[in-house]
């Protein structure tokens, strides 16, 4: 800032950020007199003040979209789980068992009669009473070569199992079995009921869950809310303001045609 | 009473979780204005807001106030915001609103047309947002910084570690890039209403 052309205070050494300190009043007071006085006699340099001056204003049209920061806030407690989430983490056995009584049920309300007799094996659903087996739905298969052996079969298993209960329950290795069923009982009930504690947890877990989602979304609501509130807002007072200049119109016609 | 940010800070270090909450609060829109001017993707940012504010939270332990938690904070920020400019391997960008086209747009302006018109048609603010995108990351950001954020020069040199004067000479040299694209559109010192 050494010499007055204006093309050396554009590009002398600092000038520009002496200048940009100035715009920004981030300049120290001495340096802020030595710019104001080059400044006050030189009128390039008004000039490209007054022009960053506009960039600024023009700068300070430029704001971000609204952005959505629910989950944002809400990071450092436990986000939300979904329904499958926590299906997810319910032990096999329970799921199991579900499916087996969604099995049962659906087969009761099916009425599913499933028979297997001499004459092979057959299905039925519905209720209507069982027809004359003539016109019942029947899966039957013509040949049966394996039946025979089946049969065989069947009657060495049930051969077996009465020899074994006859020699089982016999003097003091009775009593040490029962003690051993009774100990495999008590652990299979313990194991039951630590289960039973554990679904009990996950309930509460899916509850809290839901309860969170259910925070997240009435907070949204108030969010959205508030924003066309707030926008009724400035509807309203943009109508006032246009009512006031019409009636400031208004008084200026009457003043203009009673003159 | 407003708890100081070095308050909920020494809080959130003891496991206090509503506190940092609070800090999430209090910071998460500048924070999200930082990552949107300079990367220019809203939902780029609103990512970028979330891992600045994970990563705050793992550093926290190591944060022993050398600096104020603001500056800390805008330091991950803009770290995550150049990360991300390297791997996307572009320049940062705003998505250019449907039809505008920075560099056809001094084209399209007729000679006749005057200054509303222009405005008219055009959203100076859109302008503005094009044209930023188009600065050096260096001038964009020292822009951000000072204009946006109201930091001073000195708390952007330690932020962004270089001299103050090389903060000064980005701004005006970003500032005087603006100043002559706006110039060229016919948007000149005073701005339309």
């Amino acid at each position: 800032m050494t010499t007055k052309g204006d093309a050396v205070c554009m590009g002398g050494d600092g000038w520009g950020e002496q200048l940009v300190a100035y715009l920004y009043e981030d300049l120290e007071a001495g340096a802020r007199a030595r710019v104001e006085a080059h400044l006050s006699e030189c009128p390039a340099c008004q000039s490209e003040l007054g022009a960053l001056g506009g960039v600024r204003s023009a700068l300070a049209r430029w704001a971000p979209p609204e952005p959505s920061f629910g989950m944002i806030a809400r990071r450092a407690v436990p986000p939300p789980r979904s329904w499958l989430a926590g299906l997810a983490d319910i032990p096999v056995w329970a799921r199991t068992a579900a499916a087996l009584l969604c099995v049962g049920v659906a087969a009761g309300l099916a009425n599913l009669d499933v028979r297997y007799g001499a004459d092979g094996l057959a299905v039925r659903t519905g209720w209507s009473s069982a027809p004359a087996p003539a016109a019942e739905a029947v899966v039957e298969t013509p040949e049966r070569p394996w039946q025979a052996d089946l049969a065989a079969l069947e009657e060495g298993l049930r051969i077996e199992l009465a020899s074994s209960r006859a020699v089982a329950p016999s003097g003091p290795t009775s009593g040490a079995a029962a003690a051993e069923l009774s100990g495999v009982r008590t652990l299979i009930e313990e194991s039951e009921q630590r289960q039973r504690r554990e679904l009990a947890l996950r309930l509460a877990d899916l509850l809290r869950d839901v309860e969170y989602q259910r925070r997240d979304d009435l907070e949204k609501i108030d969010r959205s809310l508030g924003l066309i509130q707030a926008n009724l807002g400035v509807m309203q007072n943009t109508g006032v303001e246009v009512m006031r200049q019409r009636q400031m119109i208004n008084d200026l016609a009457v003043r203009v045609s009673q003159r | 009473m407003t708890s100081t940010d070095e308050e909920l800070v020494a809080r959130s270090i003891r496991g206090d979780a509503d506190s940092f909450n609070q800090l999430i609060l209090r910071w998460e829109r500048p924070i999200y204005a930082l990552a949107y001017r300079t990367i220019g993707r809203e939902e780029d940012a609103r990512d970028l807001v979330q891992e600045t504010f994970l990563r705050a939270f793992r550093a926290l332990p190591g944060f022993r106030g050398q600096a104020k938690f603001s500056s800390w904070l805008y330091r991950i920020a803009l770290n995550l915001c150049r990360d991300w400019i390297r791997r996307e391997r572009r320049t940062p960008v705003v998505q250019p609103p449907e039809g505008v086209d920075v560099l056809d747009m001094a084209a399209t302006v007729e000679p006749s047309e005057s200054l509303d018109d222009v405005v008219a048609r055009r959203d100076t603010a859109r302008l503005v947002e094009a044209l930023m995108a188009s600065l050096p990351e260096e001038q964009r950001t020292a822009i951000v910084l000072k204009e946006y954020h109201g930091l001073t020069f000195q708390e952007i040199a330690d932020l962004v570690g270089c001299p103050l004067s090389t903060v000064k000479t980005r701004l005006y040299q970003g500032l005087t890039v603006l100043r002559r694209e706006l110039a060229r559109r016919g948007i000149t010192g005073g701005l339309p209403k």
